[in-house]
C-alpha cells in the first residue's frame, strides 16, 4: 500500500512538471499555431541558466528558479521578434520546420558551451532529507509538486482573470479583431510567446535536482510533452492538465512493474487515445480530416 | 519538364543522361584527381539522396510533412542488418525483408496518422518513429541498444551469378547503390508522371476539390506514404553494406528532420533537387566534421542554421532558386500542355 502510496507520488511530480512544459507548448500553439519544437530545449536551457545563476550566486537555489524563467522568457521572446515572425502568415508547418532548425542551433549551443556529460544541480539545503506523511516521501519532490500546482494556478488565474490574459485569449479566438481594437497583436504574441517560453526555463530548474543536467534532456521531456498534447489536444489548457497527470502515472507505475517498458506504455496510451478520438480527448474540433 | 526554350534543341532527357554518365564515371575521376575517400562519401550521398527521394513523394509531390521518416529508414537498415547476422541471409534477401518491415510499419504508421492533416500529422509521426527508436534501444540483446551493432557477416549477395563481385570492394559498392538509385529515380519520374501522380499533386494543390472530384484522397495519401516509406527502407538497407554496422542514429529524429533539409535544401516535388540536397548535406556535414575539434563535432549549428535561414528566405530550395525568373514562362507552358506546373507553384505543403 505505501509502495503505491510513494509510486503515485512519484507520478504526481512527474506529471505536474511536465504539465509546465506542455501548457507552455499549448499557449503557444493556441495563440500563434506554432509548435514549437524548441520549446523542450529551451526547457533545458533553463536548467543550464539555473546552473549558472547558482554558482554566481554562491548556491542560491531561489535565484536560479527566477533568473532561468525570466531569462528563458527572453530568449523566448527574442526567437519571436527575430525569427517566427518573419513566418507571419504562413502554413503552420513552416513554423514547425523553423523551430527544428532553431532546435539543432540551440542543442549545438548547449553543448557547446557546457559539454556531453551529465551535470548535477543540488536541491536547495531546506528542502533535503524525507517527510513522514504516513509514508516516507523526498520533501524536495512534495516541493516540486507544490510550485507546479502554485504556478499552474497563477497562470490559469492570469489567463482567465486579468487583461493581459483576456487579450490573450482574444488574440487565440480572434487577432485581427484584436488588432482593430487597437491592441498591437504582435506584442501579445511576443508576451504569449516569452510567458510559455518562461514556463519551460522554470521546469527545467525544478527538475534538475532529480534528473540532472544533459544536452538531450529537453527533447526527451519534449516529446513526452507532445505525447501530452497528443492524449489531451492541442491547444487545449484542461487537456494539458488531464493528460500530462495520466502520462506522470502510467509512467511512474510502468517504472515499478515493467521498467524499460514504461515509455513504451505511454504510448500504448497515446495510440489508445488516438482510435477512440484521434483530435484528442479535449479538442476542440481541430485537425480532423475533411 | 525539361522543355524550355534553351533546350529545344536538346531531348529532355539529355541532361540526365550527362548526369548518369558522370556518376558512371565518378570512381574513375575520384582515383584520378580526389583521395579515395572521397568515394564512400559518394557512396553515402546516394543512399541519402534515395532516401530523401522517396521523401519528396510525400512532402514535394502529395504536401504532407512527415516528421518521423528515419523510422522506415532505419527499419530497413535493421532488419537487413539483424536478420543477415542471425539468420545468417545473404545481402539480396534480406534487403528484400528490410524493405518489406519498412512497407509494413509505414502501413501501419500511415494508418493512424493520415487521419489527421498538417501539424497533427507530422506530430503524430514523430511519436510512432520514437516507438521505433525506444524499441530498438529497450531490446538490448537483440539489437545492441544505444550502442549498435558491428555485422561481421560474409557479405553475399544471395546471387550465385554475382558471387564474383565483391561486395567489400568500395567502387563495387558504390555501383550497387548508383545502380539502385538510378532505377528508383527512373521509376519514380514514371510513377510521377503517371495519373497516380498527378492525383497527388492535385491533392497537395487542393485537397477538397481532389476528393470532390471522386477521388479516395485518403487512399491516394495512404499509398503516396507507403511507397515513401519504401524507398526509406530501400535506401535504410543500403547502409548495411555501406558501414557494416547499425545504430539507433539510423531511425533516431535528427535524421527525420535532416531529411527534410535535405528535401528543402534541393527543392521539393522534383526528385533531382532532394537527391542534390542530399548530397549537399552529407558532404557540408563532412566538410564541418573536418573542421579542429570542438568545433567538428557541432556541425549540426551550422546545418541548423542553414535550414533555419532557408525556411524563412527560400522555402523553395535550390530548384526554385533556379526556377524563379522562369516561372511565368513554364506556367504558360503547363496551361498550353494542359499540365501541372512543377514545384514553384506549390506554396504551402499543406497535409
Amino acid at each position: 500500500m505505501e509502495a503505491i502510496a510513494v509510486q503515485a507520488l512519484q507520478g504526481l511530480t512527474f506529471g505536474t512538471t511536465l504539465f509546465l512544459v506542455a501548457a507552455g507548448l499549448s499557449i503557444i500553439w493556441g495563440l500563434m499555431d506554432i509548435l514549437n519544437f524548441t520549446h523542450g530545449t529551451l526547457y533545458a536551457l533553463g536548467a543550464y541558466i539555473g546552473l549558472v545563476v547558482f554558482g554566481l550566486t554562491g548556491g542560491n537555489f531561489w535565484a536560479a528558479l527566477v533568473a532561468a524563467a525570466v531569462i528563458i522568457a527572453g530568449v523566448g521572446a527574442a526567437l519571436e521578434i527575430v525569427a517566427l515572425r518573419r513566418l507571419f502568415g504562413r502554413d503552420p508547418l513552416y513554423y514547425f520546420l523553423l523551430t527544428f532548425g532553431l532546435t539543432f542551433v540551440l542543442t549545438e549551443i548547449i553543448r557547446f558551451i557546457w559539454g556531453d556529460d551529465f551535470l548535477g544541480l543540488p536541491a536547495p539545503a531546506a528542502l533535503e532529507g524525507s517527510v513522514n506523511l504516513g509514508i516516507t516521501f523526498p520533501v524536495y519532490r512534495l516541493f516540486v509538486i507544490a510550485v507546479s500546482v502554485l504556478v499552474a494556478v497563477s497562470v490559469w488565474v492570469v489567463l482567465t482573470r486579468t487583461s493581459f490574459g483576456l487579450l490573450l485569449r482574444a488574440g487565440t479566438q480572434n487577432p485581427e479583431m484584436v488588432s482593430v481594437l487597437g491592441t498591437n497583436i504582435q506584442t501579445i504574441y511576443t508576451l504569449g510567446f516569452a510567458l510559455g517560453s518562461g514556463l519551460a526555463g522554470l521546469a527545467g530548474v525544478l527538475v534538475a535536482p532529480l534528473t540532472g543536467l544533459s544536452p538531450q534532456m529537453g527533447v526527451d521531456l519534449l516529446l513526452q510533452a507532445f505525447i501530452v498534447v497528443i492524449i489531451g489536444g492541442l491547444g487545449s489548457f484542461r487537456g494539458a492538465a488531464v493528460a500530462s497527470l495520466l502520462v506522470g502515472e502510467i509512467y511512474a507505475f510502468g517504472i515499478r512493474i515493467a521498467p524499460s517498458f514504461s515509455m513504451l506504455l505511454i504510448y500504448a496510451a497515446m495510440i489508445l487515445v488516438l482510435l477512440i478520438k484521434p483530435s484528442g480527448l479535449f479538442a476542440e474540433g481541430a485537425g480532423r480530416e475533411v | 519538364m525539361g522543355g524550355t526554350d534553351r533546350r529545344r534543341a536538346l531531348p529532355g532527357w539529355a541532361p540526365y543522361v550527362l548526369l548518369g554518365l558522370l556518376l558512371v564515371a565518378l570512381p574513375a575521376l575520384i582515383d584520378a584527381f580526389l583521395p579515395s575517400f572521397y568515394l564512400p562519401l559518394a557512396t553515402e550521398m546516394l543512399i541519402f539522396g534515395l532516401f530523401a527521394l522517396g521523401y519528396d513523394i510525400i512532402m514535394g509531390y502529395t504536401g504532407m510533412v512527415s516528421f518521423g521518416h528515419a523510422a522506415f529508414f532505419g527499419l530497413g537498415a535493421y532488419v537487413t542488418g539483424l536478420t543477415m547476422s542471425r539468420l545468417g541471409l545473404p545481402l539480396l534477401p534480406a534487403m528484400l525483408l528490410g524493405v518489406l518491415g519498412a512497407t509494413a510499419a509505414a502501413a501501419i504508421i500511415g494508418f493512424f496518422s493520415l487521419r489527421l492533416r498538417s501539424v497533427y500529422f507530422a506530430l503524430l509521426t514523430f511519436a510512432f518513429s520514437q516507438i521505433f527508436y525506444q524499441l530498438v534501444i529497450t531490446f538490448t540483446d537483440l539489437t545492441g541498444g544505444y550502442d549498435g551493432r558491428a555485422l561481421s557477416v560474409p557479405m553475399l549477395w544471395g546471387l550465385p551469378d554475382l558471387a564474383a563481385l565483391n561486395l567489400r570492394d568500395r567502387p563495387t559498392l558504390y555501383y550497387f547503390v548508383l545502380v539502385v538509385v538510378m532505377l528508383t529515380f527512373w521509376l519514380m519520374r514514371r510513377v510521377m508522371a503517371s495519373p497516380f501522380g498527378q492525383v497527388l499533386v492535385a491533392i497537395r494543390e487542393n485537397e477538397l476539390r481532389a476528393a470532390t472530384l471522386g477521388y479516395p484522397v485518403a487512399r491516394y495519401k495512404q499509398a503516396a506514404f507507403v511507397l515513401s516509406g519504401l524507398i526509406g527502407g530501400l535506401a535504410g538497407s543500403l547502409m548495411v553494406p555501406y558501414q557494416r554496422f547499425i545504430s539507433p542514429d539510423l531511425l533516431y529524429w535528427e535524421l527525420s528532420g535532416l531529411v527534410i533539409v535535405m528535401v528543402l535544401l534541393g527543392g521539393m516535388g522534383t526528385l533531382w533537387g532532394p537527391l542534390l540536397g542530399a548530397a549537399l548535406v552529407v558532404f557540408l556535414r563532412d566538410a564541418f566534421s573536418g573542421l579542429p575539434q570542438p568545433f567538428g563535432k557541432h556541425y549540426l549549428l551550422p546545418l541548423g542554421l542553414i535550414f533555419a535561414l532557408l525556411v524563412i528566405f527560400a522555402p523553395h530550395g535550390i530548384a526554385g532558386l533556379l526556377h524563379r525568373r522562369r516561372v511565368p514562362r513554364l506556367a504558360r507552358e503547363a496551361a498550353e500542355a494542359g499540365e501541372l506546373a512543377p514545384s514553384p507553384a506549390a506554396d504551402s505543403p499543406r497535409g
